[in-house]
């Protein structure tokens, strides 16, 4: 009889054996390849960063975090993903303090107003994060608390599995054997060359927008992002990217007003368009975003900044 | 009636429904055995039954008859 | 909770675990408190709908027993003396003071019924004809399941008048069988007889491992139709059935049939999975499908396919109109007249025209479900029987013998081919729709490019290769074939998989459950949707 129970519990575990190793298969097979971002990051070596910028896409297309390493000789990541709301950037912030002790931390608040995050966004920013906590209640987070989506997206095999009819093994061969170190050398830049010129309103004496308050949950991502940095002794730095095409003159004028109110560090590079040099026909990627040439304009300008604040 | 009486009548009436002189019921024929006696069939078969035996068969008897044997144990109720 | 959620799961395992550790006379009431927890979990006000109809029902049901008794002890004391003629007046008496408490219970379920399903529709419609202001009862939400308990309470109670089934002395247990969460749904339609007896059985059972596995195989298998087949493969007829205007020829054709293969993966594979959690407590629910697609003929598809429905409709409906004194009236009036065969077939596809009538409006409100699986479906089965004599003639000709491969062959495809068109009725949004769409069948040069609209659209429902796409869906129906031919074989397949040596069992287990995490259609990658009967 014991004969019995002890061979179906043998049998028992050895089905949950198999089921595990091919879950780890196939969740490796759906994991996403294209967050290089994220997947760099995880490559630099630990304690070695000492500023990290965050934000949406705005912001690691405008700083050049290879060129504040390399020439300024402060080691420097972005840290960001697309669309990233501020609540996001708080757990991104929880996560990187994990593995780096960086001085200062700079946040490009394009998204403050909104939270425009889509399933793709999601996919982009979090498939290449290992399974932490921090993983786990940022995407409780992003979906206003529920704990079933959040499961869902942490675990790639989950968030991933309808990619079933576009999964391509020999590219996942490929990119796992092939060699990386050039993207981590951008250390979470985006290197984009091409150029379309844009207009920017605030030149031409347009763009006041109407009057948005600062919601809530910004307010609160803002408050926690601020007490993660003082209880590590960091240097927290809010900024706004010299792009005016998701801003206006008075959307500016409220968050000003809102820093100052509160004892945050602000700075919109729009009110400095001359004096970073930015050339409307030869600077933009798109309207949205600063290609290389504009973004190293803006970061020698970032830099200059930082350290007239006493900063860097 | 008898019993043998009453399944000597329904012969007759299974043989006119279903247009076949060779059908023969038994206490065990069922709707299979009959070609033809579909559930269709089955109302137009008991009104023809009761017409012949002047009674009349509750719905509960019609759905729930499951063979000739026990349909005649109805007919023999009726009576 | 929706039977795809993790909650789902978590509620069948608590019932399941309380259901055995109740001592056997209580476990019934596990069963009445899981079916008021799922019910409530839709809706709190429609539980107290249920319920006053299940106790009505029951009031009606003890009357109507009682009435019954008090004929047949009079029967008992005055057989010898009373005549004939007297014995039938006092049965007729009874009869029909019975009948009007049947008549009171099916007022009320199916008033209630007319008034969530049906009355805002024709007020809506009256309302544009005549430019009135009747009240359109928007704001009342469709009680979850009436379709389905009002008629399963209708057919107790007139299972009682006809005293196939002894009344419940219990009103909880009536609520029971109103509210039962493994039929509640979108059924099947027990009887009460068969299904209580079993809920409320006193000997103690047990669940052995092997009819766990059993069990366990057979809901997989039900996810797997439902999460896998259905529901991706409906991204598709979603997409044509909603935007047809956007495609023509063989595009409208492809969302044809992704939409006969979802109805079937979908309604079948809840089947299954209500079934398997029946097993689990040793609860055989009646089966509603048996292989559709292999009919002969039109009226042996709906002997297959919601095979409940069928037998309900023709033990409540059928059968009293085609046995009330108006229709054997008509049946001797039109055999004198027009002969024997007149007579019958006559009142029969009278019968029939108002039955089918019925199925379809109970599918829905609106002409494009009464017509589509209705009066089509009335047209089809007289037409078949009235072109038997042509079509056996037909058969004979090309050699075809009765009963033959290709044969059955040929039918099945006809049947499927039926019925693939009378489901556009039942999927789109109105009659004139579904009319449309069928005209664009001849829009457009017929060619590949026609299917390759339907992947490459702006709404961007597929993502990935039209040819990956059209391989899944071949792959799709290839499975659901073969088991159902395994089935019609008479094939039990879980326990052919259970005989089978450990290696190829895991390797079984493995592929149900990976295929449900990768090709199951959740997540917020993908566009989920609700069990299509779950409006009813």
């Amino acid at each position: 009889m014991k004969k019995i129970y002890l061979r179906r519990t043998a049998k028992i575990i050895a089905f949950i054996l198999c089921f595990i190793v091919v879950f780890f298969a196939l969740n490796a097979l759906f994991s996403d390849m294209y967050s290089t971002r994220v997947r760099s990051f995880y490559h630099m070596e630990k304690d070695s960063i000492d500023a990290i910028f965050f934000g949406p896409s705005q912001s690691y297309c405008a700083i050049n975090a290879q060129k504040i390493t390399e020439e300024y000789g402060i080691s420097s990541f972005d840290f960001c993903a697309d669309g990233q709301p501020l609540v996001m950037t708080y757990y991104y912030l929880r996560e990187a303090l994990k593995r780096q002790k960086p001085k200062v931390v700079g946040v490009e608040i394009s998204k403050i107003f909104n939270t425009p995050v889509t399933a793709e966004r999601i996919v982009y920013s979090y498939s290449a994060m290992p399974l932490t906590v921090e993983k786990y209640n940022s995407l409780k987070a992003l979906h206003d608390g529920d704990k079933t989506k959040a499961f869902e997206w942490f675990i790639p095999l989950f968030a991933n599995h309808s990619w079933w009819n576009q999964i391509n093994p020999f590219l996942l061969v490929k990119d796992l054997l092939s060699d990386h170190s050039a993207e981590y050398l951008l250390r979470g830049f985006e290197d984009n060359k091409a150029a379309e010129p844009v207009e920017i309103e605030f030149l031409n004496g347009g763009g006041y927008g109407e009057i948005q308050q600062i919601p809530d949950y910004s307010i609160d991502a803002l408050n926690d992002i601020s007490e993660l940095c003082r209880q590590n002794g960091i240097k927290l730095i809010l900024f706004k990217t010299p792009v005016a095409a998701d801003w206006t003159i008075n959307d500016s004028k409220t968050v000003k007003e809102y820093m100052s109110e509160n004892g945050f560090t602000f700075f919109d590079m729009n009110d400095n368009l001359d004096e970073i040099g930015i050339d409307p026909e030869t600077d933009f990627l798109n309207k949205l975003h600063l290609n290389t040439k504009g973004a190293n304009k803006t970061t020698d300008y970032l830099v200059r900044k930082l350290k007239s604040l006493n900063i860097f | 009636m008898e019993r043998a009486e009453i399944f000597e009548k329904l012969n007759e009436v299974f043989r006119d429904v279903f247009d076949d002189e060779s059908i023969t019921v038994g206490e065990d024929t069922t709707a299979k055995d009959v070609e033809g006696w579909d559930s269709l069939r089955h109302i137009t078969l008991l009104a023809a039954i009761e017409d012949e035996f002047d009674i009349e068969f509750s719905m509960g008897q019609t759905v729930s008859m499951k063979n000739v044997g026990e349909m005649v144990d109805f007919i023999q109720e009726e009576l | 909770m929706s039977l795809t959620s993790f909650y789902f799961l978590i509620f069948v395992l608590c019932t399941v675990l309380l259901y055995y550790a109740a001592p056997a006379k209580y476990r019934w009431t596990v069963l009445l408190a899981a079916s008021v927890v799922f019910y409530v979990s839709y809706s709190i006000v429609g539980i107290f709908i249920l319920s006053a109809t299940a106790l009505i029902t029951y009031f009606s049901a003890l009357r109507i027993e009682k009435i019954g008794d008090g004929y047949k002890s009079w029967l008992a004391e005055n057989k010898q003396n009373a005549s004939r003629e007297e014995r039938h007046a006092r049965k007729k008496a009874s009869q029909s003071h019975q009948r009007r408490y049947v008549a009171f219970v099916v007022t009320v379920s199916v008033g209630l019924l007319f008034l969530f399903k049906y009355y805002g529709y024709f007020a809506s419609g009256i309302n544009r004809a005549f430019s009135a202001h009747l009240w359109t009862a928007e704001n009342l939400l469709l009680p979850l399941g009436i379709s389905f308990y009002s008629l399963q309470l209708i057919g107790y109670v007139i299972d009682v008048s006809r005293g196939i089934t002894k009344a419940e002395k219990n009103p909880l247990k009536v609520i029971l069988y109103g509210s039962f969460f493994l039929s509640i749904m979108q059924g099947p339609f027990n009887r009460y007889n068969h299904l209580m007896p079993q809920l409320c059985r006193e000997e103690k059972t047990k669940l052995s491992f092997y009819k766990f596995k059993l069990a366990v195989l057979k809901i997989s298998w039900g996810y797997i139709k439902k999460m896998c087949i259905a529901d991706q493969i409906g991204c598709i007829a979603r997409e044509v059935f909603t935007n047809y205007t956007n495609y023509s020829g063989l595009g409208i054709a492809l969302g044809m049939i992704a939409f006969a293969v979802q109805l079937y993966a979908d309604f079948s594979g809840y089947m299954d999975i209500i079934c398997g959690i029946g097993e689990l407590m040793g609860i055989e629910m009646p089966q509603n499908f048996r292989q559709p697609f292999f009919s002969g003929n039109m009226s042996e598809f709906w002997r297959r396919w919601h095979i409940t429905l069928g037998a309900w409709l023709k033990d409540y409906i059928f059968y009293p109109i085609l046995k009330s004194k108006a229709f054997l009236k008509m049946n001797k009036g039109l055999s004198k007249t027009l002969g024997k065969k007149a007579g019958e077939r006559i009142p029969t596809y009278l019968g029939m025209f108002i039955l089918w009538t019925l199925i379809g409006a109970w599918h829905g409100a609106g002409f494009n479900y009464v017509f589509g699986v209705g009066i089509l479906q009335f047209i089809y089965i007289v037409s078949g029987e009235l072109t038997k004599p042509l079509t056996d003639r037909l058969n004979k000709l090309l050699h075809l013998k009765e009963g033959s491969l290709p044969l059955r062959i040929i039918q099945s495809v006809r049947c499927t081919l039926l019925m693939i068109f009378a489901w556009v009725f039942f999927n789109s949004s109105s009659f004139t729709a579904a009319v449309h769409m069928l005209g664009r069948l001849f829009a457009g040069k017929p060619g590949l490019s026609q299917i390759q609209a339907v992947f490459y659209s702006d709404s961007g429902i597929l993502s990935g290769s039209g040819k990956i796409w059209l391989i899944y869906i071949v792959l799709c129906v290839l499975v659901l074939l073969i088991a159902d031919f395994l089935h019609e074989k008479d094939v039990f397949i879980r326990e052919k998989i259970e005989k089978k040596p450990y290696v190829a069992r895991v390797l079984v287990y493995l592929t149900i459950v990976f295929s449900i995490i990768v090709f199951g259609a959740y997540g917020d990658q993908v566009d989920v949707s609700n069990f299509i009967y779950f409006n009813f």
